[in-house]
C-alpha cells in the first residue's frame, strides 16, 4: 500500500474508477494545469494584477480538488481570498509554499504513474 | 442519443465531467471558454450544456445568456459548475438563464441523476413542441379544409333567392360550421320555400348535413315539389346518411303570395314569429314535430300549420343561438327578452324589428369582441319582386332537349300519393328554351292536372268551392273520391320543337272522365271565383287552348321565342 504525502488515497481510487484507461491523461493533465497556473500565478503577481492571481488561484484549487490535494487547495483558498481582498502583501511567499506543496504532489503523482 | 456540451476552462475538470458524461451514453463536445463554448453550440446543437461559471474569454454567465438566446422556444438546459455557494452568485447564474447547478467536486451519482433528468425534460419538450406545430399544422389544413368546404356550400346555396327584397337574414359569417343553415327559393308557381335549420353540435360533423340538405331542398323546390314531399325527402336523406345523435332542428315554410298565405312546419327550432303589421300581434309558430333525421319518414309528423297573411305581415325564424347569447354573468337572453322586442309595439317601426332583435342581443351580451352564434331571417310578405326569368339558367345554348316528344300516363293508386309534376318539371328543366320559363309551364300543367284529375276522374263540382264551406266539402270529397278510385287514367303528351329562335311546347292531357260540354262552358268561368282563376291564367299564358272529344282531352301550345 502505497503512502501519499499530498494526495488523497481514495480519491485517486475513485478517479481512477472514473476514468478508466484515460486515467493517465487525467494525472498529465493535472500536471500540465499545476505549472501553467504557477506561472501563471507569477506573472500576474509580477504584474502586480490581483484578479489575474484570483483567477489562476481560483483554478489550481478546482482542480487540485479533483485529485483529493487537500493541502493545496488550502494554499490556493487562501491565495484567491487575499487576492479578492486586492491584498498581495503576502502573495509572494503563498506562491512560493504552492510550488513547494506541487513537488511533494509531483512524487506522489509519479508513484501513481509508474503502477 | 443525446450531445452534452462540457464547457470548463479547467482541464482536468472538464475530463472528469465528459468521462462521467460518456458513462451515461451521451456524446459529449468540450469547451475550454465562453466564446468556445457558444461557438460550439451553434455548430453541434447540444441538448445539455455544463457550464463553468469562471472562465477567460468570456465567462459562463454571458455564454449562457447567448446560447439560452439562441435557443429560442428550443429548451436547452443549461446546468452550472461551481463551487461558488454564496447566493448571490448562485442567483446571478439563475439570472443569467442557468436551470440547475452542479456542485464542484462531483459527486458521481449526483452529477449523472441531474444530467438524466434534464436530458428528459429535453425529450419531453422537444416532444412538446413537435406536437404544439403538429397541432399547429394540422388546425391550419383544418382551417383551409373549411374554407374549401364553406366555398361547395356556399356554392350549393348560392342559388337560391336569400337575396329577394322581401327576405332578410343574420348569419355568422362560419354558420355552416355552427350548425346553421338557410335556405330559400321560389318555386315554378312562385311560393317562397324558405327553410332555416339547426344542426345538432359544431364543426365538421355539423356542417356536413347542410349539403344534402341543401342539394335536396334546392333540386326539389325550383322542380315543384310540395313542401311535405321536401320534408320527408330531406328527413329520409339526414335519417340515412348522419349518425345517431345527429340531427336538423328545423322551421319550413312556404308562402303563397296568391291566396296570401303561409304554411309553416316546425320540427324542434324555437318558436317562430308572425307578426301581424297592422294590430302589432304576434303569433307563434312553435315546434309540433321532431327534429329532422330522427324518425323514419313513417313516423314523421309532417304536418303543417296554415295562417292568412297579409302584406304588411312579417315573420321571423331563428336558431337557439339568440336564446343561448349569455350576458357577461351568464344570464342567457331567453325567449322573454325576443318577445320583449315586438311588444313595443309603436315604439318600433315593423321595419326596425330585426335591427331591433341583433341590437338587443347586442346589448344583453355586452361585449365588444361579440361572439357570433346567431341566425336570424326575418321575411316580408309584402308581394315578391316580379319573378325575374332565367332564375338558374345553365350555360348549355341549344344543346339539350331540343326536339322531342314524350307520353305519360298515370293509373289508380298512383293519383293518391304521386304528384306527377315535379317528374315532368325535371324533364321541362332540361330543355333550354323553357328553361326559363318553368314557372309559366308548371302552371300551365298544374292547372290542366289538377282540372283533369278532379273534373275528369273525382267529377267534382268547382261550383261547390264558392264559399268557404263548400270549400271544405269540397277537398272532403276529393279525398275520398281519390281513395276509392279503382280505375282510369290521365295521359300527358308533351312534344317539343324549335324552329331557329323559336320553340313550341304542345301539351296533351287525356283523361278517362266523361268530359264536360266544352263548348258552353269555357265562357261561364268566373273571373275572380277560385275555381275559374287557373283556367283564365293557363288562357293568357298559352298561344293557344283547345277542348277536343267530350272535353275530356285538352291542348294547350306553348310558345317561346329566345
Amino acid at each position: 500500500m502505497t503512502q501519499f504525502t499530498s494526495l488523497d488515497e481514495s480519491v485517486i481510487d475513485t478517479l481512477r474508477e472514473i476514468m478508466g484507461q484515460e486515467f493517465n491523461d487525467l494525472i498529465q493533465a493535472y500536471r500540465i494545469d499545476c505549472q501553467t497556473r504557477i506561472s501563471a500565478l507569477k506573472q500576474e503577481l509580477s504584474e502586480d494584477n490581483c484578479d489575474g492571481v484570483r483567477r489562476a488561484a481560483h483554478s489550481l484549487k478546482g482542480s487540485s480538488g479533483n485529485v483529493g490535494a487537500s493541502h493545496m487547495q488550502e494554499l490556493c483558498l487562501a491565495l484567491e481570498t487575499s487576492a479578492k481582498n486586492e491584498d498581495l502583501s503576502s502573495a509572494p511567499e503563498m506562491i512560493a509554499n504552492i510550488e513547494s506543496e506541487y513537488q511533494n504532489i509531483e512524487s506522489d503523482l509519479n508513484v501513481i504513474t509508474r503502477n | 442519443m443525446l450531445t452534452v456540451l462540457v464547457a470548463d476552462d479547467t482541464s482536468t475538470d472538464r475530463m472528469i465531467l465528459e468521462s462521467l458524461v460518456r458513462q451515461l451514453g451521451y456524446i459529449t463536445v468540450p469547451a475550454s471558454n465562453g466564446l468556445e463554448a457558444i461557438a460550439f453550440y451553434q455548430q453541434y446543437q447540444p441538448d445539455i450544456v455544463l457550464m463553468d461559471v469562471l472562465m477567460p474569454e468570456m465567462d459562463g454567465l454571458e455564454a449562457a445568456r447567448s446560447i439560452k438566446k439562441l435557443a429560442g422556444e428550443n429548451f436547452v438546459p443549461i446546468l452550472f459548475l461551481t463551487s461558488l455557494s454564496d447566493t448571490e452568485s448562485l442567483v446571478a447564474c439563475l439570472d443569467a438563464g442557468g436551470d440547475d447547478f452542479i456542485p464542484k467536486p462531483y459527486n458521481k451519482p449526483i452529477l449523472q441523476a441531474k444530467i438524466n433528468a434534464f436530458g428528459r425534460m429535453r425529450e419531453l419538450q422537444t416532444t412538446l413542441l413537435q406536437q404544439r406545430d403538429q397541432i399547429r399544422l394540422n388546425n391550419n389544413t383544418l382551417l383551409q379544409e373549411q374554407a374549401v368546404a364553406k366555398k361547395v356550400f356556399d356554392n350549393v346555396a348560392g342559388k337560391g333567392c336569400l337575396d329577394d327584397p322581401n327576405i332578410r337574414f343574420h348569419l355568422s359569417s362560419q354558420a355552416i360550421f355552427n350548425g346553421d343553415v338557410l335556405v330559400a327559393a321560389h318555386r315554378p308557381n312562385g311560393n317562397l320555400m324558405l327553410l332555416l335549420g339547426d344542426f345538432t353540435g359544431h364543426g365538421l360533423p355539423a356542417a356536413i348535413g347542410s349539403m344534402p340538405l341543401a342539394t335536396a331542398f334546392y333540386g326539389m323546390v325550383s322542380k315543384g315539389f310540395s313542401l311535405q314531399d321536401i320534408l320527408r325527402e330531406i328527413n329520409h336523406k339526414l335519417k340515412t346518411l348522419l349518425p345517431p345523435g345527429i340531427f336538423c332542428c328545423a322551421s319550413l315554410l312556404e308562402v303563397d303570395y296568391q291566396v296570401q298565405q303561409v304554411k309553416v312546419w316546425n320540427g324542434g327550432l324555437p318558436s317562430g314569429v308572425l307578426y301581424r303589421g297592422v294590430s302589432g300581434e304576434v303569433e307563434l309558430l312553435s315546434s309540433q314535430s321532431l327534429p329532422l333525421g330522427i324518425m323514419g319518414n313513417d313516423r314523421l309528423n309532417s304536418q303543417c300549420r296554415y295562417f292568412d297573411i297579409s302584406a304588411t305581415d312579417r315573420i321571423y325564424l331563428w336558431t337557439d343561438g339568440i336564446h343561448e347569447a349569455r350576458s357577461f354573468d351568464g344570464e342567457m337572453f331567453g325567449e322573454a327578452r325576443l318577445l320583449e322586442v315586438f311588444r313595443h309595439g309603436s315604439d318600433v317601426k315593423a321595419n326596425q324589428i330585426f335591427d331591433r332583435i341583433l341590437e338587443a342581443v347586442h346589448e344583453h351580451v355586452g361585449s365588444d369582441v361579440f361572439d357570433d352564434d346567431l341566425s336570424l331571417v326575418e321575411i316580408s310578405l309584402a308581394s315578391p319582386p316580379e319573378p325575374t326569368d332565367d332564375q338558374d339558367v345553365g350555360a348549355r345554348g341549344d344543346q339539350g332537349l331540343i326536339e322531342w316528344s314524350m307520353s305519360f300516363e298515370i293509373k289508380p293508386p298512383t293519383f293518391l300519393h304521386f304528384d306527377p309534376l315535379p317528374l315532368l318539371m325535371t324533364v321541362i328543366s332540361d330543355v333550354p328554351g323553357l328553361r326559363g320559363k318553368s314557372a309559366q309551364v308548371y302552371t300551365v300543367l298544374a292547372e290542366l292536372y289538377s282540372n283533369a284529375l278532379e273534373h275528369g276522374l273525382l267529377q267534382l263540382d268547382s261550383s261547390l268551392k264558392n264559399d268557404a264551406e263548400g270549400f271544405a266539402e269540397y277537398y272532403r270529397l276529393r279525398k275520398r273520391r281519390l281513395e276509392q278510385l279503382t280505375e282510369g287514367f290521365i295521359r300527358f303528351t308533351l312534344a317539343h320543337s324549335v324552329n331557329g329562335d323559336e320553340g313550341v311546347l304542345r301539351l296533351t292531357l287525356e283523361d278517362s272522365g266523361e268530359g264536360f260540354d266544352h263548348h258552353n262552358k269555357l265562357r261561364e268561368t268566373g273571373e275572380k271565383d277560385f275555381s275559374g282563376r287557373g283556367i283564365a291564367l293557363v288562357t293568357t299564358l298559352c298561344a293557344s287552348l283547345t277542348y277536343e272529344g267530350n272535353g275530356n282531352i285538352v291542348k294547350a301550345v306553348f310558345t317561346w321565342k329566345d
